[in-house]
């Protein structure tokens, strides 16, 4: 009975049992949708300050390519660098680089305060607050204390004590950039971070930069192949000029220490090999584009000697003057001066002009087995009549005879013969003939030497010049077997030394560009691509048509240069190609940008008669250059072919200053900072 | 054994009308504000859902709006998504469009700061609006910068 009591009020529990189960379950689901809500609430503010945080990054981005472009571009009035920052990046530029202007070599770390993080505290709603912190860590020399210092400090040692090295650049480094950013919206906090790696490199090519033409063999390049000629109908070929820089006049006048100064600030030229490389210097129908300017065409006049038989008529003297080769030499229209001489020794003359034209010369110091070959033309000069009469070149037989060339009569030939004792060794003092001499003694073609002698002991007696002019001063950038260079004596000797204008070594060695070829260069690259149409698609805009570097890039595979490119200030750097390179476009290139081609196991092939601006590189193969060419900046290559050039036709090569890295100004005017990759993003 | 099952129905059998009349009350007096309380939750997870939703409709949108064609970027006032022009369309930057009852709009303005010249860089603001249970218009928006040269 108890039981039955005790079971029949179940229904109230019941009842009871299911409410409470009911409320559990409501309050259950109402707690959980409520903590859904704040989730959604606070998602949704995490989201915004994630935003933000990604704004943050993006911002700090900008502003750091900002700076970086500052500090990459070459012009001289964003120097120096600190103060001349414009207001936006100062702080991050200021922040970057040292006092000196160079970038810091310890760990910086620094907040991020520019008008751009400020626009986002101020246009982002309900953003509380972003900090910025950008951080570059501390860099890693490319070369120094590294294995690969020792590929290019010291190499090629030698019995006698003699290394061959590359001095390297401790600024070229590796760096680590990171930016960090954490923002808050409402009560929630995002930090986003972002690193990547960036490379500082300088974008001048060492030691070869230095020089307006490097060849290292004469290989197949017919030096005199031009039949040279005064008449301008019968010229066919014209010579490339190179123009080293500065140019001069040939009756500058200038003093031994101003024309010293000069030839250190110029491109130099190197040509290499055991051939010696002997241009014959055209005349090219005396055009003053095309015709050779380092030689003293004035008429110098010298007294007869008074134990001779002319000395007693007054109006009779010596002359002599310098002229370039042209095949007219040897006929009756310039009376026969060399017409008992070989043909092939003056009538034909060499494609290059290595020291400009009359119009534009360009003196320099060339380093090499070189010289060159020119008419000294003398005879005797009568005041009264002012007519010249040749002495032409004659031989023994010759001398003898009583026909000499320049249809003199018998009469005349004895007359110059009793003038000269019968002695031909007297005659060959005063007769023209063709002078073979080291090239470097047409650097004194422009100084004023202040005596009258100087022509004749400069073709015939370089000792007895060099007696005559002990204080010629020495070159200080450049030093030959260890002994400072002259510029007007030859440089053909086993090791160079070169510095910088403050007397910083560079260089010490036989052949810079041999470490070329042990990828100097591709070390310092920052990119690699593929190929030419990945590099393109990187660095070229191809509607605008500008080329943007600020780098050392290296491409697996040819280049080609497939139109005319511009490059932007800031924009220029180093393409370093596996294969050819072919240049089939013009580069405009302010002259302040340095832009450097390298084909480093192949050719570089010029195939546009417009204006390149550009230093090309082909230390292991050859530079073939078209009819017509204008390139600006300097060539460096195994050999030189070029097709031969029309009259008249642009053929030059003309040196960029921008280029030399024995310029400490200049060459730390060119360091660039390239982002090494793709900006890694992490969220914290 | 069938007559003691019968005797244990005949045990059972009978609520007091009482037992009944107050489980009936409190069954009601609790039934009541279960039902708003799991009223209300839907209501809040349906908010909830739509706040995810709209934060992930514009977050989507932020998202495919950084990567497209840096060239596609030009000042916008405030745009439907669907009459948003060229590559900058939802179509274009292949990304869902938003679900009925919500709307999706784009703002682009160009940052414009005179110590940065030619930045480069937008300001986007991706709003979705739908409505909420009540009728009213509920919004989000979400703010980013685009680096057009990125």
């Amino acid at each position: 009975m108890k039981n039955a009591e005790r079971k029949r009020g179940f229904i109230l529990p019941g009842a009871l049992t299911v409410v409470v189960i009911l409320v559990i379950l409501a309050s259950t689901r109402l707690y959980f949708s409520r903590q859904q809500l704040n989730t959604a609430a606070k998602l949704s503010d995490y989201e915004r300050s994630y935003q933000a945080s990604v704004s943050g990054l993006i911002a700090a981005r900008a502003v750091l390519s900002n700076a970086i472009n500052f500090i990459n571009d070459p012009a001289p009035e964003t120097f120096p660098k600190r103060e001349k920052a414009p207001a936006g990046i100062k702080p991050v530029v200021e922040s970057l680089l040292d006092e000196n202007g160079r970038f810091r070599a310890v760990e910086t770390e620094f907040d991020l305060a520019t008008s751009l993080d400020s626009y986002l505290k101020k246009n982002f709603r309900d953003l509380e607050n972003i900090l910025i912190t950008v951080k570059l860590g501390r860099g890693k020399p490319l070369y120094l204390e590294t294995a690969r210092a020792k590929d290019f400090e010291v190499t090629n040692c030698q019995n006698d004590g003699g290394c061959s090295f590359i001095k390297a650049d401790p600024k070229e480094s590796d760096y680590l950039l990171s930016v960090r950013v954490v923002s808050a919206v409402g009560n929630s906090k995002c930090a986003v971070g972002s690193f990547t790696e960036c490379r500082i490199v300088n974008i001048i090519p060492p030691v070869l930069g230095k020089f307006t033409l490097f060849l290292r063999s004469i290989g197949s390049l017919q030096i005199n192949s031009i039949s040279d000629t005064s008449v301008s109908s019968n010229f066919k070929i014209s010579p490339a000029v190179i123009n080293n820089g500065m140019s001069a006049a040939a009756t500058s006048g200038l003093e031994p220490s101003e024309m010293r100064d000069m030839i250190e600030r110029q491109g130099w030229i190197y040509l290499g090999g055991a051939l010696r490389w002997n241009f014959n210097l055209t005349y090219a129908a005396n055009s003053a584009n095309f015709c050779e300017g380092p030689l003293l065409r004035d008429f110098y006049y010298y007294p007869i000697d008074a134990d001779q038989t002319l000395s007693s008529s007054a109006s009779l003297r010596y002359y002599a003057t310098e002229s370039p080769l042209y095949s007219e030499l040897g006929d009756i229209s310039t009376d026969e001066p060399f017409s008992l001489k070989k043909k092939d020794d003056y009538s034909n003359t060499s494609v290059l002009n290595l020291f400009g034209s009359s119009a534009v010369l360009s003196p320099t110091v060339i380093i090499g087995n070189v010289s060159r070959s020119y008419a000294l033309l003398q005879g005797i000069y009568n005041s009264s009549s002012k007519k010249y009469a040749p002495l032409p070149y004659l031989d023994q037989a010759a001398f003898s005879s009583p026909n000499w060339p320049g249809d003199m009569s018998a009469a005349t030939v004895d007359l110059i013969r009793n003038n000269f004792k019968n002695d031909l060794k007297n005659y060959q003092k005063r007769m023209s003939d063709v002078i073979v001499g080291h090239y470097n003694a047409a650097n004194l073609v422009p100084v004023d030497l202040k005596n009258q002698n100087a022509l004749k002991t400069m073709a015939f007696d370089q000792q007895e010049f060099s007696k005559s002019f002990p204080d010629f001063p020495n070159m200080s950038r450049l030093r030959s077997n260890m002994i400072p260079a002259a510029f007007y004596k030859p440089l053909y000797e086993n090791r160079y030394t070169i510095f910088d204008d403050r007397g910083k070594l560079l260089y010490h060695g036989d052949d810079p560009a041999r470490f070329y070829e042990r990828n100097l260069l591709s070390h310092k690259a920052g990119y690699v691509f593929k190929n030419s149409l990945a590099l393109w698609k990187k660095v070229y805009d191809q509607k605008k048509k500008i080329l943007s570097l600020s780098s050392i890039v290296k491409v697996s595979g040819p280049l080609d240069i497939f139109e005319h490119m511009s490059v932007a200030r800031g924009g220029g750097g180093i393409i370093i190609a596996e294969g050819d390179i072919r240049i089939r476009g013009g580069i405009s290139a302010p002259d302040s940008e340095p832009v450097t081609l390298v084909s480093s196991k192949g050719d570089i092939y010029v195939e546009t008669s417009e204006r390149v601006n550009a230093a090309l590189v082909a230390v292991s193969g050859r530079l073939i250059l078209p009819a017509s060419f204008d390139l600006k900046g300097m060539a460096a290559a195994r050999e030189l072919s070029m097709a031969p050039g029309r009259p008249g036709a642009t053929r030059k090569l003309t040196y960029n200053a921008v280029f030399d890295p024995t310029d400490y100004r200049n060459y730390s005017a060119n360091y660039r900072m390239m982002i090494k990759g793709e900006w890694q993003n992490f969220v914290e | 054994m069938h007559f003691s099952r019968t005797y244990r129905l005949d045990e059972n059998k009978g609520f007091s009308l009482t037992e009944l009349l107050i489980a009936i009350v409190i069954m009601c007096a609790a039934i009541s504000p279960v039902f708003l309380a799991f009223s209300t939750s839907r209501k809040t997870v349906g908010a909830a859902s739509n706040i995810s939703r709209a934060v992930s409709f514009a977050s989507t949108y932020m998202t495919a709006l950084r990567g497209a064609e840096p060239a596609a970027f030009h000042e916008l006032g405030e745009t439907q998504d669907t009459a948003v022009p060229g590559a900058l369309s939802p179509e274009k930057l292949m990304i869902d469009p938003v679900q009925a009852g919500f709307k999706r709009k784009l703002t682009l303005k160009k940052v414009n700061l005179s110590d940065f010249p030619g930045l480069g860089i937008y300001h986007a603001i991706v709003t979705v609006e739908w409505k909420n249970t009540a009728g009213a218009v509920s919004s989000y928006a979400l703010e980013g910068l685009i680096d057009e040269k990125r």
